[in-house]
């Protein structure tokens, strides 16, 4: 079946589209087909309420999908708080002409996502929009959760640096599917919740964290430092960068540090806690490569030791991140 | 030599040595690998002229912005940002023109075979390593006869600029493109050095190929004897691709090409064959003008030559940044000013 405007119309069509492929994969016990989900109270902490939007192209890839993406990007951005998340809604715009099953698959595997982070889908809302033909899904999702009080203003001079795993997989990805080129890259899209819960369960002191998406590392940290107003440093050497990552990076002219991750998060941690910390994410199976990659310092913004011992900044990302023309 | 030696040595050197790195991809490694803060005061790298965005002249992007009135625009991403007299091709495209970012020319071939009542136009910049895939594509067209294809060319040929930045004294001793020399042997890197008598060092991208090359150079200088090194035998030899040569031979011949900031050098350039008239969007055009006019305080001509450092210009990180670029050295990712800003600037 090809989704038609009428399937975005409100009316009966939407309806079965939602019944049969949004419901049947979504469903929970909090899940409502009203204009709003009702939710339990959640103790007396505030909540962590985020929201983002998901665009892209190919929908599918080694590793993941628009739906995995979805649901994992706001998990992730919910968890940097430090706290627990809980519901999520999915909001979707359909070019005419996707074919259903494109959107059973997309909904199936965010179900999966949802269950490996443990949340629920509980609302959400279709959209059709004449396009260019060959379909095309868009997806919004934001998610509330419990505020684990986290930030980077807690962040002081010595506190550690840890990635929670290799940099650049999932752009690398993308990167490689568009150009065509055939590697063993996969995206690293995956919901971090098992790594956090390791670290608060065990009364880890956490600082601030970042799930290191769009712009990467070097996006992050210079957030980070321009909020603690402290210098981040980093130890190139110490940085896990996958080989094929690292190969294709060469190729391209691109650089890890710039490029975005969906299953990695930058963990700040005082210097006393950096092996305990370590230990713990290293047990969880999207922690196997995490590392301590630096540190932060009096001053202002990111600089990295390279590995041939000299030293560079490492600025905001700016343009349209390209692979170069030779 | 490890690392460590090698710049161990660059530092015993008392001297004062200019070292001209040619090809923007070296400048954006001497960045990325941090090398300027291990060098001592003596030794200077400047930048060269082996952007192929930094050099495409304002009326190139203006004809492409133009021709993007007619044709869907397919380019590399390193130049929808270079400024034309009036806009660059992300401003065109901005306003509706399509300019479409190509991580391959083939995809270009493919989308013309399935469209072939549209008009496309390659933006064809580059130097001898991306002729070859031009050409490349050239077969596809011609073989798959798809006739709704044109190609509009700046293409530059690195022997003539670096003779050229030799005569201007640009630098005491030359870092050569790895991957040019790649495809043309290192054998015109000879002739240059019989001809200016100073050191031509062709060199990879790694850290360590870079201090190697400056470490010869040192070397060379201390030693007042000065010959031609390959330090990127992996890929490089004295006749380079004789079949990618060969590929280019076929459709393209020299020309005397204009270099933004510099001006004409003579056969420094490639256009199409008169044969293959049916896909050249140049003919629609006269020469291109050599002269040009620049924002009023760029630099990026003295940038582009080595006479200056990036910073010098009086317009660097306040007027012109890479989010607003005022020259093309600013514009490129590859370009000298970018890469200076981004490594100090935070």
């Amino acid at each position: 079946m090809k989704i038609l405007l009428k399937h975005g119309s409100g009316g009966l069509e939407t309806r079965e589209l939602i019944k049969n492929i949004f419901l049947k994969h979504f469903y929970n016990k909090f899940t409502s087909c009203d204009d709003a989900a009702s939710l339990p109270a959640v103790g007396t902490r505030g909540m962590a309420f985020t929201t983002d939007s998901y665009v892209v192209k190919p929908l599918f890839f080694p590793g993941g999908d628009i739906g995995r993406l979805a649901v994992c990007g706001t998990v992730n951005d919910l968890l940097t708080t430090g706290g627990v998340p809980m519901y999520i809604s999915a909001s979707f715009i359909i070019e005419e002409n996707t074919d259903a099953k494109i959107l059973d698959e997309i909904a199936r595997s965010m179900r999966r996502a949802a269950d490996e982070a443990g949340v629920s889908i509980v609302t959400g809302d279709t959209k059709v929009t004449e396009g260019g033909g060959e379909g095309g899904v868009y997806v919004t999702t934001s998610g509330i959760g419990t505020d684990g009080g986290l930030s980077p203003r807690l962040i002081k001079e010595g506190d550690c640096i840890i990635t929670s795993g290799s940099l650049g997989n999932h752009h690398a990805c993308i990167v490689s599917q568009r150009m065509g080129i055939t590697n063993s890259i996969e995206s690293d899209a995956a919901p971090l919740t098992g790594i956090v819960r390791g670290l608060t369960n065990a009364g880890v002191t956490l600082r601030a964290m970042r799930d290191m998406t769009r712009g990467g590392a070097a996006a992050s940290l210079n957030e980070l430092s321009e909020a603690c107003g402290l210098k981040a440093v980093l130890n190139e050497s110490e940085i896990p960068v996958d080989v094929n990552v690292a190969g294709l990076c060469k190729i391209l002219g691109l650089d890890p540090l710039q490029m975005g991750n969906e299953g990695k998060m930058l963990i700040i941690v005082p210097e006393r806690e950096a092996d305990r910390a370590l230990g713990l994410i290293k047990k969880s199976p999207c922690g196997e490569y995490a590392a301590v990659v630096g540190r932060f310092y009096f001053g202002g913004g990111v600089e990295l030791v390279t590995r041939s011992g000299g030293r560079r900044v490492v600025p905001m990302p700016s343009g349209e991140g390209l692979p170069r023309i030779c | 030599m490890n690392r460590e030696a090698l710049v161990g040595r660059i530092n015993k050197f008392a001297g004062k040595v200019k070292i001209m790195e040619v090809c923007g991809t070296h400048t954006a490694a001497v960045d990325g690998f941090g090398l300027r803060a291990l060098l001592p005061e003596g030794v200077s790298l400047v930048s060269g002229p082996g952007c192929p965005a930094c050099v495409t002249t304002a009326e190139d992007i203006d004809r492409l912005v133009k021709l993007s009135e007619n044709a869907q625009v397919w380019t590399f991403g390193d130049m929808v940002g270079i400024p034309g007299s009036v806009s660059s091709l992300a401003e065109a495209r901005a306003r509706g023109a399509e300019i479409k970012i190509m991580y391959s020319p083939f995809e270009l071939a493919e989308r013309a075979a399935q469209n072939p009542k549209k008009n496309f136009l390659l933006a064809a910049v580059g130097f001898e390593t991306t002729v070859p895939v031009y050409a490349s594509l050239l077969d596809t067209l011609v073989e798959k006869k798809i006739s709704n294809v044109k190609i509009y060319t700046s293409l530059k040929t690195m022997p003539e600029a670096i003779n050229a930045a030799a005569e201007k004294n640009a630098a005491d001793a030359f870092i050569c493109p790895g991957h040019v020399c790649a495809v043309t042997g290192y054998g015109f890197l000879e002739r240059l050095c019989k001809k200016h008598k100073m050191p031509f060092v062709a060199a990879g991208f790694e850290d360590y190929h870079i201090l190697a090359a400056i470490c010869e150079i040192i070397r060379q200088i201390e030693s007042n004897n000065f010959c031609v090194k390959n330090f990127y035998p992996s890929v490089v030899s004295k006749n380079g691709n004789e079949t990618a040569q060969k590929a280019v031979d076929k459709y393209f011949c020299k020309t005397d090409a204009v270099w933004r900031g510099i001006g004409v050098i003579k056969n420094s350039g490639y256009a199409l064959r008169k044969k293959f008239f049916e896909y050249n969007a140049n003919l629609v055009y006269g020469k291109t003008s050599a002269e040009e006019k620049f924002f009023a305080g760029c630099r990026c001509a003295e940038v582009l030559m080595g006479g200056i450092r990036p910073n010098e210009c009086g317009l660097f990180g306040g007027a012109c940044r890479p989010e607003c670029p005022k020259g093309a050295c600013m514009a490129s990712g590859e370009g000298a000013c970018s890469i200076y800003y981004k490594g100090t600037v935070n």
